[in-house]
C-alpha cells in the first residue's frame, strides 16, 4: 500500500495536484493550514503554510515549498521557480514579515516537500543549505515521497480511519485500472465500505471526504501511466456523488467542519471536472473533425458497442460542459475579459461537440431508451449556449432515425439494460412479444418531441402520431420527477424513488405534451427545489447524479423553458 | 467403346442365347454378357439376335412380356430397353405383341427422361412397313381407342412414306370426337415436316389456326400453339399478326402447360421466328406460374437461347413479371442456364439488363440482380456496360447510380464498376461530380478493398472521367487519413467482459450455421464423418477389389473464404439501412 501512494505521489504534477492534495493531509494530521496556495502565486516562497503541533510536541509555525517528482540538480538553484530560491526567499521575506503577528513568536519549521526523491548530487547542498541556516527558532524538515506517504497512510488512509476491507477494495481498484468496470465495481465497494464505517462526527464526514478525494487522486495518477481516464472518471464521478450525498446537510452550516466539508466537497467536485475536462478536451474534442472518428476508435466491429460507447461520450462531453457553464456563470470574481474569453473556449467547445454530433451517425440512432439522458444533457448544454438551431435539426434526426428502426425492426430504442441483452437486440420481427417488452415504455420519444417543440415551436409531427399507434401502441411515454424519497437516494441510488409522470400524448402539435410539461414543472417546483443540489445552487449534480445512475433527467429541468416565467426564459432567445 | 482384342464368337453367342432363352432368362444372361453399346461386339450381337427372332429360334419379345424387368436393378433394366431399342426395329413381329412389348417398357422406366425411347423403336418398325402401318391407321378410324396411345407415331410413321395421306388423315381427325384422338393429331401435325407440299403446309396451318379459333379445351389449345409454331418454324405461310392473335387467344384460357408448350417451341425454334412472334412469345411466358419447375426450365432454356439485342426487353419484362408474381415469386437462380450463359458467354446482355431493370424495373426485379453476382463475393464482379446505347439524360443516370448503391451496395464491386460506367457517360459536371461522389460515400468508405480497388483501376484510364475518378480517390484518402490520425482511445473500448458477451455470441452463431451448412451437405451425406483430435493429415486402410490392404495417406489443407463487411454495418448500421431504402424507394422524377 505504502508504494502504491509513494508511486502515486511521485506522479503528481506541483501545482494543482501535490500542493491541492497537501492541505486535505496536514488537516487530517491535525494541523491549521492558514496559507492555502493560490495559482500561480507563491508567497515569498511558501507554498503553504500551517501551525500545529509537530512530532517532538512542539507547537510551530509550518511553512512549505513544493516540487512534484525527485529533487534533481536542475530543481534546485538554476531557476527562479527552483527550491532554493524559494528558501531563501522564505527565509528573507516571509519569516521576517508575513507570520500571522498571533503565530510570530512560535519556532518555524521550513519543510521542503517532494513528491519523490532527493537526487544524491542534490543532497550535499541541501543538506549544507539547512545546516547553514537553521537557528534556534527555525529548523528544516524535507518531507520526501516516502515520508508523504507514510502521513497519508496513517493520517488519511490509517487503519484507524479506514477498515482493512475498505483498504483492499482500494487496492483492488487501483490494481485493475485497465479494466474500469473492475476497477469501478471495488471503488464502489470501498465507497459503501467507508460510508458504512464512518462516524458520527461532523469531523468524520468530513474526513471521508478528503479521504474520497485522495483516493480519486490516486486512481487519476495512476491512470496516466495506464493512459486510460475511464476508470477514474467513473469513480470520482461517484465518489462526488457520495461525497455530496455525505456533506449536503452540513454546507449550509456556518460551523468550522461544515466550511471544512465545503472545501473538501469543492475540492472533490474540482477534482472529478478535471478528469472529465482531461477526458473531453484530450480523448474527445481534437478528433471531432474526423468523420467517424471517434466511432471508429471504439475498435469494436459490433454496432452495439459503437453505439453506446458514442452515447456514453457525449454524455459525459455534454454534462463536463454544464459544468464549465455553471462555474462560469457563478464566478462573480471574474473580470469581463476572462468571462469572454472563457465564453469564447465554450463557443469552441460547442462547437466540436456538434460536430462529433454531425461526424458520428450512431449519434443519431440510440439504442437504449435512457439514451434520453444523454440527449437531454446534450440539449441542455447547446440551449444554454443558444444553439436551438443545432437541438431542432439533431432531435429531429434521432426521432425520425428511431422512428425508422421501429418501423423496419432495426436496432430500434429499447427499454433493456444489461449488455447481453442489448447484444441480442433486436430480436426477430415476428416476436411480439419480445417487441412489446422491449418498447413497454419510453421517455425517449417524449424527451425528443419536447426539445424539438421549444426549439422550433412551430414544428409539425405530422405523421408520427400515426406511427406511433402503428408500431408501440402499447408503449407507455413517461417522464421523471423526484419526490420526497428522492434526496435519500438520487445521489447514490440506495433505491427506487421518484415519480413516473404518465399520459404524455403525442400529436401533430405536442402543445398538450408540453402544456402538461410546464404544468408539472410547477407542480413539482416545490419537491425539486428541495433538492440540496438545487438547494445549494450545485444543480449540474443533480444532472451528474441521474448521467451516472441511469435515471431520467427531472422534467422540472425544462421550467427554464416556460415561457410564462419571463425572468427564467432568456435561454430561449436567439 | 473399348476396343476388344477378342475376335467375336458368333457360333457360341448363338448357342448362349438359344440356352438362355430355354431358360426363359435371355435378359438377364445378355446383360451378364454385357450385351450393351458399351461392348465392342455390341452391334455384331445386335444382328445375331435380330437373325435368331426373325429365323423364329428365339422370340425376344416374348422375353420382353415374360422376364422379370428387375426395376430394382436399375441398370439392367436400361440395357434391356437399349437393346429393345435398338433390336424391334427390324424384328418380325406382330404388331400388337409389339405394342404390348413397348407399353410395357415405357410403364417401367416411369417418368424417366429416356422413358420413351421404345416409342421411337416402334415408330422406326412402322416406317419400315407401309401395310401395317396403313392397318393400324384404318383400326384406328374405325375405333380402336386401344390403339389411341400410339397414334401419333402412326402417323408420324405414315407421314414418312405417304405424305398426303397421313397429313390429311391427321387434320381430319382434328375433328375427332375422342379428345386422345385428337389431341394425337395435335401432336402429330406438330411432328410431321410438311413443308416441302406448300398446298399440304398451308392446309395443316390453317386447320391448327381454325381448331384453335374455335376449341374449348384449354390444354388442346395449348398443344395446338406448339403445333402451329413447329409448323411456322419449318414455314411460315401465315401472318405474323394472326398467330400472334392466335396465341392471344390461347393466353385468354389461361391452360397452365400453355406456357410451357410456348417456352418449348421458342427454344427449339426461336431462330426461324420473326422478332415481332418471339417478343409476343416471351411477353405470353409472363403469364407462367413460377412454382411450376417444368415451365420453367422450359423458360430457362428458351432465354438462354433466344436473349439478344432485339428479345432482350421482352425478356426482361417477362422476368420482372416473374419475379415480381404475388404467389411464387421466380428467383434468378432458378434459371441455372440463363444466368450461367449471361455471365459467361454474354456481359453485353447482361450489362443490359442490370441497367435496364435499374432504369425501369421495379423492385423484385432490381432486388434480384444482386444474385447474379453472389458468386464472385469473394473478388466481386466488374460490369463494364455500354450505356451510351441508352441515351440517358444526367437525370437518369444519377438516378440509376443511387438505384445501383440502393441495390448493389453489398456487391461493391459491381456497383463501383456500374457507377463507373455511367460516370463516364455523365453529359455535364453536375451529374458527373454527384456520381464521383457516390463512389466515395458510400461505396468506397464502406468497402475499402473491393469498391476502391475497381475505381483505383478505372482511374488509371485517360478519360473524360479519370480526373472525377482521381478526386474520389483522394476523397476517400482524407476519410482514411483521419480515422488513421485518431490514436487509441482505450475510455472508448467496450470492456473485456462485453467482449467476451459478443465472442460466445459469434461462436454460438458460427457455431449454429456450421451444423446448418453440414446438415444440408449432399457431401457428407455420401461420406462418413471422422474428426481429427492431432495431426495435420490422416493415414487409412481400404481393402481393394482384390482383397489387398490399400494405405492412403491425406494431408489436410485449410479452405476458406472471405467477405468484407461494410463500415457502416459496425459503425451506423441504421444510416446504412436507411440510405439503402431510400435509395431504393426512389421514384424518377424527370
Amino acid at each position: 500500500m505504502k508504494l502504491l501512494i509513494k508511486e502515486y505521489l511521485s506522479a503528481l504534477k506541483e501545482r494543482g495536484e501535490l500542493d491541492v492534495i497537501l492541505p486535505d493531509l496536514l488537516s487530517e494530521m491535525g494541523l491549521h493550514v492558514f496559507s492555502r496556495p493560490a495559482v500561480g502565486v507563491r508567497q515569498n516562497g511558501v507554498d503553504l503554510a500551517a501551525i500545529g503541533v509537530d512530532a517532538d510536541g512542539i507547537k510551530k509555525v509550518f511553512l512549505f515549498t513544493v516540487k512534484s517528482g525527485d529533487l534533481k540538480r536542475q530543481d534546485w538553484d538554476s531557476t527562479t521557480q527552483a527550491v532554493r530560491p524559494s528558501l531563501n526567499e522564505m527565509l528573507d521575506s516571509y519569516v521576517p514579515r508575513r507570520i500571522p503577528n498571533q503565530y510570530a513568536d512560535l519556532p518555524v519549521a521550513i519543510c521542503v516537500v517532494i513528491g519523490g526523491d532527493v537526487d544524491q548530487n542534490v543532497d550535499t547542498d541541501l543538506s549544507d543549505y539547512e545546516r547553514r541556516n537553521t537557528t534556534d527558532s527555525i529548523e528544516f524538515q524535507r518531507w520526501d515521497g516516502d515520508r508523504l506517504a507514510n502521513l497519508m497512510l496513517t493520517a488519511v488512509l490509517g487503519e484507524n480511519v479506514v477498515s482493512g476491507d475498505a483498504r483492499t477494495s482500494f487496492r483492488k481498484s487501483v490494481a485493475m485500472l485497465d479494466e474500469p468496470d473492475a476497477a469501478y465495481k471495488y471503488f464502489s465497494e470501498m465507497l459503501r465500505k467507508l460510508r458504512l464505517d464512518m462516524g458520527d462526527r461532523q469531523k468524520d464526514r468530513v474526513t471521508l471526504v478528503r479521504q474520497l478525494n485522495l483516493c480519486c487522486w490516486v486512481l487519476y495518477a495512476w491512470s496516466r501511466e495506464a493512459e486510460n481516464l475511464e476508470a477514474p472518471y467513473r469513480c470520482s464521478e461517484l465518489a462526488m456523488l457520495y461525497g455530496w450525498d455525505i456533506c449536503a446537510s452540513y454546507l449550509p452550516r456556518r460551523t468550522a467542519p461544515a466550511k471544512a466539508m465545503a472545501a473538501a466537497m469543492t475540492n472533490l467536485i474540482r477534482l472529478h471536472l478535471n478528469i472529465a475536462n482531461e477526458f473531453v478536451v484530450k480523448k474527445l474534442l481534437p478528433h471531432a473533425m474526423v468523420r467517424d472518428g471517434l466511432a471508429t476508435a471504439v475498435n469494436s466491429s459490433f454496432a452495439l458497442d459503437v453505439n453506446l460507447s458514442l452515447f456514453e461520450s457525449i454524455g459525459r462531453l455534454s454534462l463536463t460542459g454544464i459544468w464549465i457553464q455553471f462555474f462560469l456563470d457563478r464566478n462573480a470574481g471574474l473580470t469581463n475579459d476572462d468571462k469572454a474569453k472563457l465564453n469564447n473556449d465554450l463557443d469552441q467547445y460547442t462547437d466540436s461537440f456538434i460536430q462529433i454530433l454531425n461526424n458520428n451517425g450512431a449519434l443519431s440512432s440510440p439504442i437504449r431508451d435512457d439514451h434520453s439522458i444523454e440527449i437531454g444533457l446534450a440539449c441542455i448544454l447547446l440551449a444554454q449556449r443558444k444553439r436551438l438551431d443545432v437541438i431542432r435539426d439533431w432531435t429531429h434526426q434521432v426521432l425520425s432515425a428511431s422512428l425508422f428502426a421501429l418501423q423496419t425492426n432495426g436496432a430500434y430504442p429499447c427499454a433493456l439494460n444489461e449488455y447481453h441483452e442489448l447484444a441480442e437486440h433486436p430480436k426477430s420481427g415476428s416476436d411480439r412479444d419480445y417487441f412489446e417488452s422491449a418498447t413497454a415504455g419510453s421517455t425517449l420519444i417524449p424527451t425528443l418531441c419536447v426539445w424539438q417543440k421549444l426549439a422550433n415551436p412551430s414544428v409539425s409531427f405530422a405523421g408520427i402520431p400515426d406511427i406511433i399507434e402503428k408500431c408501440i401502441p402499447h408503449c407507455t411515454m413517461q417522464f421523471w420527477i423526484p419526490n420526497e424519497s428522492s434526496e435519500t437516494h438520487i445521489y447514490v441510488h440506495s433505491q427506487n424513488h421518484g415519480l413516473a409522470v404518465l399520459g404524455l400524448p403525442v400529436s401533430e402539435t405536442c402543445d398538450e405534451l408540453i402544456e402538461i410539461v410546464f404544468s408539472e414543472c410547477k407542480n413539482n417546483e416545490e419537491r425539486f427545489n428541495s433538492l440540496s443540489a438545487i438547494r445549494l445552487g450545485h444543480w449540474p449534480v443533480i444532472l451528474s447524479a441521474c448521467r451516472h445512475h441511469r435515471l431520467p433527467i427531472p422534467l422540472t429541468f425544462w421550467r427554464d423553458f416556460d415561457p410564462s416565467v419571463e425572468e427564467e426564459s432568456d435561454i430561449l432567445e436567439p | 467403346m473399348t476396343e476388344s482384342p477378342i475376335t467375336f464368337d458368333k457360333q457360341q453367342f448363338e448357342n448362349n442365347v438359344l440356352a438362355a432363352s430355354a431358360e426363359n432368362d435371355l435378359l438377364i444372361w445378355l446383360h451378364e454378357a454385357d450385351c450393351n453399346a458399351g461392348d465392342s461386339h455390341f452391334e455384331q450381337m445386335c444382328q445375331t439376335l435380330v437373325e435368331l427372332h426373325n429365323s423364329n429360334q428365339i422370340d425376344f419379345i416374348s422375353h420382353i412380356m415374360s422376364e422379370k424387368l428387375e426395376p430394382d436393378s436399375q441398370r439392367d433394366f436400361w440395357s434391356t430397353q437399349h437393346l429393345f431399342t435398338k433390336l424391334a426395329p427390324d424384328l418380325n413381329v406382330n404388331v400388337d405383341d409389339l405394342i404390348a412389348a413397348v407399353d410395357r417398357l415405357v410403364t417401367a422406366a416411369g417418368q424417366d427422361m429416356v422413358a420413351n425411347q421404345p416409342n421411337s423403336a416402334f415408330r422406326k418398325w412402322l416406317e419400315r412397313r407401309p401395310n401395317e402401318t396403313a392397318q393400324l391407321l384404318e383400326r384406328l378410324k374405325q375405333g380402336d381407342d386401344h390403339l389411341l396411345p400410339i397414334m401419333t407415331f402412326v402417323i408420324e410413321a405414315g407421314a414418312s412414306f405417304d405424305l398426303k395421306a397421313y397429313h390429311t388423315a391427321a387434320v381430319a381427325m382434328l375433328a375427332d370426337a375422342r379428345p386422345k384422338a385428337r389431341q394425337s393429331a395435335i401432336t402429330a401435325l406438330g411432328r410431321i415436316d410438311s413443308s416441302k407440299d406448300k398446298n399440304l403446309h398451308g392446309l395443316g396451318l390453317q386447320a391448327l389456326a381454325q381448331f384453335i379459333e374455335n376449341s374449348v379445351i384449354e390444354d388442346e389449345t395449348a398443344v395446338a400453339i406448339r403445333a402451329l409454331l413447329e409448323n411456322i418454324a419449318r414455314a411460315q405461310y401465315i401472318a405474323d399478326a394472326d398467330v400472334i392473335r392466335l396465341i392471344e387467344l390461347a393466353r385468354e384460357r389461361t391452360s397452365p402447360i400453355l406456357c410451357y408448350q410456348l417456352a418449348w417451341s421458342l427454344g427449339h425454334n426461336h431462330k426461324s421466328f420473326s422478332t415481332r412472334l418471339k417478343v409476343a412469345i416471351i411477353s405470353s411466358l409472363g403469364d407462367a406460374d413460377p412454382s411450376m419447375k417444368g415451365v420453367v426450365d422450359q423458360i430457362d432454356f428458351a432465354f438462354s437461347r433466344c436473349i439478344n439485342a432485339e428479345t432482350r426487353e421482352a425478356i426482361a419484362d417477362c422476368l420482372q413479371r416473374l419475379l415480381d408474381h404475388a404467389l411464387t415469386p421466380l428467383q434468378l437462380s432458378d434459371l441455372d442456364s440463363f444466368v450461367h450463359d449471361l455471365i459467361a458467354e454474354d456481359p453485353n446482355s447482361l450489362g443490359w439488363l442490370v441497367v435496364h431493370w435499374l432504369r425501369h424495373g421495379n423492385h423484385a426485379a432490381r432486388s434480384a440482380l444482386p444474385a447474379l453476382f453472389r458468386r464472385f463475393a469473394t473478388d466481386g464482379y466488374v460490369l463494364n456496360v455500354a450505356v451510351d446505347e441508352f441515351d440517358f439524360s444526367d437525370a437518369e443516370l444519377t438516378f440509376i447510380s443511387r438505384k445501383a448503391i440502393g441495390y448493389f451496395l453489398v456487391e461493391a464491386a459491381t456497383a463501383a464498376s456500374l457507377l463507373i460506367s455511367f460516370l463516364r457517360a455523365a453529359h455535364g459536371d453536375g451529374a458527373a461530380e454527384e456520381i464521383a461522389d457516390l463512389l466515395n460515400d458510400p461505396l468506397m468508405i464502406n468497402f475499402s478493398g473491393q469498391a476502391r480497388n475497381v475505381v483505383e483501376e478505372a482511374a488509371q484510364v485517360k478519360d473524360n472521367a479519370q480526373q472525377l475518378l482521381k478526386d474520389a480517390l483522394a476523397a476517400h484518402d482524407e476519410y482514411l487519413l483521419g480515422l488513421r490520425s485518431v490514436p487509441k482511445i482505450p475510455e472508448l473500448w467496450p470492456s473485456s467482459t462485453k467482449r467476451q458477451i459478443q465472442a460466445e455470441r459469434q461462436r454460438k452463431q458460427f457455431s449454429g450455421s456450421f451444423k446448418d451448412a453440414q446438415s444440408e451437405s449432399v457431401l457428407l451425406k455420401l461420406v462418413s464423418k471422422q474428426v481429427l483430435l492431432h495431426g495435420t493429415g490422416s493415414v487409412t486402410y481400404v481393402r481393394d477389389f482384390d482383397g489387398d490392404l490399400r494405405r492412403i495417406e491425406s494431408m489436410l489443407s485449410s479452405h476458406g473464404t472471405s467477405i468484407e463487411f461494410p463500415r457502416f454495418e459496425s459503425i451506423d448500421p441504421l444510416h446504412f439501412q436507411h440510405l439503402v431504402l431510400e435509395f431504393r424507394r426512389e421514384t424518377f422524377d424527370p
